[in-house]
């Protein structure tokens, strides 16, 4: 499985990619370079190809870290990560090649510092959540993973031909006259939506990935591995072929709706006939930036944070800590209690 | 010599001969009657002695009748110096009582001394008198003064007071004769219908002599005597010592206690000592019907049901507050919709609005008529003062009594 790991050119310690910057840094020599200045470098990629029998894209395989040669087992789904022994980044290229290579990106915008510091703000004032949660430890758990997504553009055509009718009613001395008018309506034309999304990895949590949208679509960059490098990034497992019919519906629907938003000024609108359908559809593949926090909780329940790594809107499922909550209700419980009680007894 | 032993001879003569009348005077301890100003007839005057003995011996009191034209004093001076003069009274504590008719100042007087002074106290005396009043005034002396017996009789055979019977109404006891007529059925009514309400019994008794029992005693034995409720309150208006006291009984007692008590006593004092009696056993009832109601409400409101319900329902709302916390520790994923209006790219190659047909309706239908200008198209006690005065006389002994003119 190949594997990449992008290095300094002054002292080939390893790049990762800085939110704040957009560019690349090195921890070491506290050099930073653009994306351009690092493409024009050559030989600042370290790969190591690891040449392994069970291995196969798409699988749980073995790989090399580039710079200290573990062996490490990855994931299904993992496309980028740190190694477990030397810490460097490791991108494993072999996964987003061919046609597994996203098309666009969205590099992270928030940084891990900002991200950190949202965290506690959100979980300070959480009287409820277990002590061991807020601790520094679980901060520093936050993770910046890339998220595979699909995005599909939609050209809709057809028509609608509907029905309509305009009322008008006044009075005139002793009688009420109503002017009823009748109309044969047909509108036709396309229409175009772009980037509707959709989560293109399986294991992902439904709605931690449903939570923190949405993403700025329109501020996707064209996709380059070094991006991933200081990140965790998961390629996708869900084709896009599978999306075909529910996308084909929600973009029939829309269109139907914008449609019939021409037809006004009538007192009534009947639909008599819809010839609209997905005509084109093009899906792109891209990665989206999260910062994830998981936590399992004493009996196995998983608790999650997720903030959108481009916008920074949060989102999560914290622990609660039952016995808190039954001092709460305690807290709440006996003062109404006691208050009845004196109520029945003074009044 | 003998012109001396003569002057001593005829005083020693003279003396002896005052002698009788002096021993007379002093021995003659039998005469009760002593009319100097002549207002009864001899035959009265003896008739008189007899019945007063007979009395007194039966009554075991002393009583004796005086009149006089001759006063220099006050009425009450006089017939307090003559009873001690005459030493009058049985007992060490000259128990007894002289009626007087002072026809220089046209007064008669009851002096009263020893248990009489608590026996006849001064409203029963003020009775004696307005009964005797008429007589006085017509000058029929040896009747009135036969009143005066009859009432004394009337007072004093009462020992122990009896109380009062069972009458027309069973719970209210006119003992002292204070309410008016129809008063009293005032009061059982509405007596009756707060027992019916609420399930206490009530009572409210007048007595004009207690005896040597305390308000409180009397209240209580009156209380049981006539087989009271279990819960219970009675109001007694003790005319003798001029006390108000309020007895309860069962629950009543728990009801009406402390400040609630005290409150009601005082109002209840308060109308007693304007005179208004009927008013203070009013005030006793309208005071006492909130207190029980407020009790019964009470008792109610902690009832184990309701305790129960007040637990249930702070759990209830302890449980919603948790859940609302809950709530707020899932970030509500507001499900991402696409917003298709403003990122969809409509070009309609086609617009047709195509005018069918037309039709007009009329329909008759008459203004309504304009509407008509303005028609048109929701027991603790206290004492309310009196009592059986007593003032000291002359010689320093201590009387009681209560006379008037006529």
């Amino acid at each position: 499985m190949p594997s990449v790991t992008y290095k300094c050119p002054n002292c080939d310690a390893p790049l990762v990619f800085d939110a704040g910057t957009q560019g690349f840094y090195c921890d070491f020599c506290k050099s930073a370079f653009t994306k351009e200045e690092l493409d024009s470098k050559a030989g600042t990629e370290t790969q190591s190809q690891t040449a392994s029998a069970q291995g196969e894209e798409g699988h749980a395989a073995c790989y090399s870290c580039p710079s200290c040669g573990a062996q490490i087992l990855a994931e299904e789904t993992t496309a980028a990560t740190t190694c477990y022994y030397c810490h460097n980044p490791v991108i494993l290229s072999g996964r987003l090649e061919g046609e597994m290579e996203p098309e666009l990106v969205i590099p992270f915008q928030v940084k891990k510092e900002e991200a950190e510091k949202a965290f506690a703000q959100w979980v300070k004032k959480k009287w409820f959540v277990p002590a061991p949660f807020k601790q520094e430890s679980e901060v520093q758990a936050l993770t910046g993973v890339y998220f595979p997504f699909w995005l599909a553009d939609c050209k809709v055509e057809g028509g609608l031909e509907a029905s309509a009718t305009r009322v008008n009613s006044w009075r005139s001395g002793d009688y009420i006259y109503t002017k009823t008018e009748y109309y044969s309506v047909r509108r036709a034309g396309s229409v175009f939506f772009d980037n509707l999304v959709r989560n293109a990895l399986k294991k992902s949590n439904r709605q931690l990935i449903e939570g923190v949208q949405p993403f700025e679509t329109q501020k996707t960059q064209v996709f380059s591995l070094p991006y991933l490098s200081g990140f965790q990034a998961e390629a996708r497992d869900i084709d896009a072929k599978e999306y075909a019919g529910e996308i084909a519906a929600q973009a029939n629907e829309y269109a139907q709706r914008m449609m019939r938003d021409t037809i006004d000024s009538y007192t009534t609108v009947q639909i008599t006939g819809n010839s609209l359908h997905l005509a084109e559809s093009h899906f792109r593949y891209a990665l989206f930036p999260v910062w994830t926090l998981t936590y399992r909780g004493p009996k196995g329940t998983v608790y999650y944070y997720a903030l959108n790594g481009q916008t920074g809107k949060v989102f999560g499922r914290l622990p609660l800590s039952y016995p808190r909550l039954g001092i709460l209700l305690a807290a709440v419980a006996v003062p109404l209690f006691l208050l009845a009680l004196l109520g029945g007894f003074l009044l | 010599m003998t012109k001396r032993i003569c002057g001593l001879s005829l005083l020693l003569v003279f003396l002896l001969a005052l002698l009788p009348g002096v021993l007379a005077a002093g021995a003659d301890t039998q005469q009760r009657v002593f009319d100097f100003a002549a207002l009864l007839t001899e035959s009265e005057a003896a008739a008189l002695e007899e019945e007063i003995a007979a009395l007194s011996g039966e009554l075991g009191v002393d009583l004796a009748v005086a009149t006089t034209d001759d006063n220099p004093q006050s009425a009450q001076e006089y017939a307090d110096d003559f009873y001690d003069a005459h030493g009058f009274g049985v007992g060490g504590d000259g128990t007894g009582a002289l009626l007087l008719i002072d026809m220089e100042n046209r007064e008669y007087y009851i002096s009263t001394k020893g248990q009489m002074i608590s026996r006849l106290t001064d409203s029963r005396i003020d009775n004696i008198l307005d009964e005797m009043e008429p007589d006085m005034k017509a000058g029929d002396y040896s009747q009135a003064i036969a009143i005066f017996l009859d009432q004394v009789r009337g007072y004093v055979a009462n020992d122990p007071p009896a109380l009062p019977q069972a009458g027309e109404f069973d719970r209210v006891f006119d003992g002292a004769g204070i309410f008016s007529d129809g008063q009293p059925a005032v009061l059982q009514s509405r007596i009756d219908a707060l027992c019916a309400q609420k399930g206490i019994d009530l009572a409210v008794v007048t007595a004009d002599y207690v005896g040597e029992m305390t308000a409180r005693e009397y209240a209580q034995q009156f209380y049981q005597a006539q087989g009271m409720g279990k819960d219970g309150a009675l109001l007694l208006l003790d005319m003798d010592h001029r006390d108000v006291y309020i007895a309860t009984f069962g629950q009543m007692a728990s009801i009406l206690s402390g400040s609630a008590l005290d409150e009601t006593v005082a109002a209840v004092i308060a109308d007693a000592e304007a005179g208004g009696y009927y008013q203070a056993a009013l005030t006793f009832l309208s005071k006492t019907e909130p207190l029980v109601e407020k009790a019964q409400l009470r008792a109610e409101r902690t009832s184990p049901g309701r305790i129960l319900l007040y637990a249930g329902g702070s759990v209830l709302v302890g449980l919603l507050v948790c859940l609302l916390v809950m709530a707020r520790y899932r970030s509500r994923g507001k499900g991402y919709t696409y917003p298709f209006r403003e990122n969809g790219k409509l070009e309609l190659t086609c617009r047709e609005d195509r005018f069918l047909s037309e039709r007009i309706d009329r329909r008759y239908s008459p203004p309504p008529p304009p509407p008509s200008s303005g028609g048109g198209h929701g027991g603790g006690g206290g004492s309310f003062g009196g009592g059986s005065s007593t003032h000291t006389s002359h010689s320093g002994s201590t009387h009681g009594g209560g006379g008037r003119g006529f």
